[in-house]
């Protein structure tokens, strides 16, 4: 485990990701959109011929120029030029304050001579914080051992983009239940409606928990993300609408089915959020 | 119908052939390319037809106690699809057949014509 404070051990480099996605100042917007789009990321550090550091384009440059129509525009009359960077031997504790004092949501990383060498977001650091904490492993805590019916608590800690394990609360839930001897069809409920649910946080949150309760009447879930946060509730909830990227679709989410079919999987559901910081769901699916 | 009936109507290839299939029997089918319809609409002893190949399919048939799986239209899954599929003991099949012609196929041999279901491709 960590001392007391485990970022000011950490550097930048063990948390970067490198083979960073750049653009040249004068290709346009339009070209800068797509390769936002096409490789799921919200922005790029544009960079001369010597792979130096000479701006930095956002998605909401590209909102801006959308808006403006001026889509055709060299990415160099868009960008940002004052961009903040930050170096490989550097401490995460300062990309940190950089975020935290800008609003930032990554930081180009440079060498000495102003090469990008990779870029840092936050959902770097948490990733690699909880796996530092072990954030990620599940626990499970069997409570009231002296009564019949036992209860079971569950709790996952799912990442944002880590869909190489999403499923695993969903399926592991799905065992337990089976143990307990719970009915087919409620089993069956439940593992859809946390399947759903993880793949949401994965799809589009930074991370979540899911939360399994199992008392002797009913399967109580719930499922708490920190991301972007829902703008419109009722349109969320109807069926077909859908926020995901296309990299989402073609591994065949993001069709505006996952609420809908969480709440039709539920016999009570509740869902609130706050745009900006996070999404809560309460589901309860009774087991008489 | 039993798998091996399944594969025989399809002239589909056994990619998981450590795994014992043949005497797996399945009631209905769901053709699908989206995983949310999946969730949403598949029954149970069912037979998967579909067009992705990724891991997710087997995460998500796993939730629903899918049968086993065919891909459709001559795709194959990569070497770490199948060799998780037998880690979960499910049966992967493979046709070059169309996903309407493979549903088409065994719809009219009988599979599922008490229980309608989906074809949301």
């Amino acid at each position: 485990m960590l001392n007391n404070n485990p970022q000011s051990k950490l550097r930048i480099e063990d948390m970067m990701t490198t083979g960073v996605i750049t653009v040249l100042p004068h290709m346009t917007m339009r070209q800068a959109k797509e390769t936002m789009r096409l490789k799921n990321i919200s922005g790029m550090p544009v960079i001369d011929h010597a792979n130096r550091l000479i701006g930095i384009v956002t998605v909401a440059d590209v909102i801006q120029a959308l808006d403006e129509q001026k889509l055709d525009l060299p990415i160099k009359e868009r960008m940002t030029t004052r961009v903040h960077s930050i170096k490989p031997y550097e401490s995460v504790n300062k990309a940190l304050a950089i975020f935290r004092q800008h609003g930032y949501g990554r930081l180009p990383v440079v060498d000495d001579q102003n090469r990008v060498v990779g870029i840092i977001t936050t959902n770097d650091i948490v990733k690699r914080l909880a796996k530092y904490l072990r954030l990620d492993e599940i626990e499970e805590i069997t409570d009231f051992p002296n009564k019949t019916v036992q209860n079971h608590t569950l709790s996952f800690n799912i990442k944002g983009g880590d869909f190489d394990r999403a499923g695993l609360a969903a399926s592991t839930i799905k065992k337990k239940l089976a143990e307990l001897g719970i009915s087919h069809d409620i089993i069956r409920r439940a593992a859809i409606a946390i399947y759903e649910a993880e793949m949401n946080i994965v799809i589009h949150a930074f991370e979540g928990q899911i939360w399994a309760h199992i008392s002797k009447d009913k399967l109580q879930i719930t499922v708490s993300d920190t991301g972007p946060g829902i703008e419109d509730i009722e349109q969320a909830m109807q069926v077909g609408f859908s926020t995901a990227t296309d990299q989402i679709r073609e591994l065949g989410f993001g069709a505006g089915m996952g609420l809908p079919n969480i709440k039709n999987s539920s016999d009570k559901f509740t869902i609130t959020s706050t745009p900006g910081k996070g999404t809560e769901l309460d589901i309860q699916i009774f087991l008489n | 119908m039993k798998l091996k009936t399944v594969q025989k109507l399809l002239e589909a290839k056994v990619l998981t052939e450590s795994l014992s299939w043949e005497d797996i029997d399945v009631m209905t089918a769901c053709g699908a390319d989206l995983m949310s319809d999946v969730l949403a609409f598949a029954r149970e002893k069912n037979l998967l037809l579909t067009g992705l190949i990724y891991p997710q399919v087997l995460r998500t048939s796993e939730v629903l106690d899918i049968k086993a799986i065919v891909f459709v239209r001559g795709k194959i899954p990569p070497k770490e699809v199948i060799a998780l599929a037998i880690e979960q003991k499910m049966p992967l099949l493979a046709t070059k057949l169309s996903m309407f012609e493979a549903c088409g196929r065994l719809y009219k041999e009988g599979l599922g014509q008490r229980e309608a279901n989906t074809d949301a491709e």
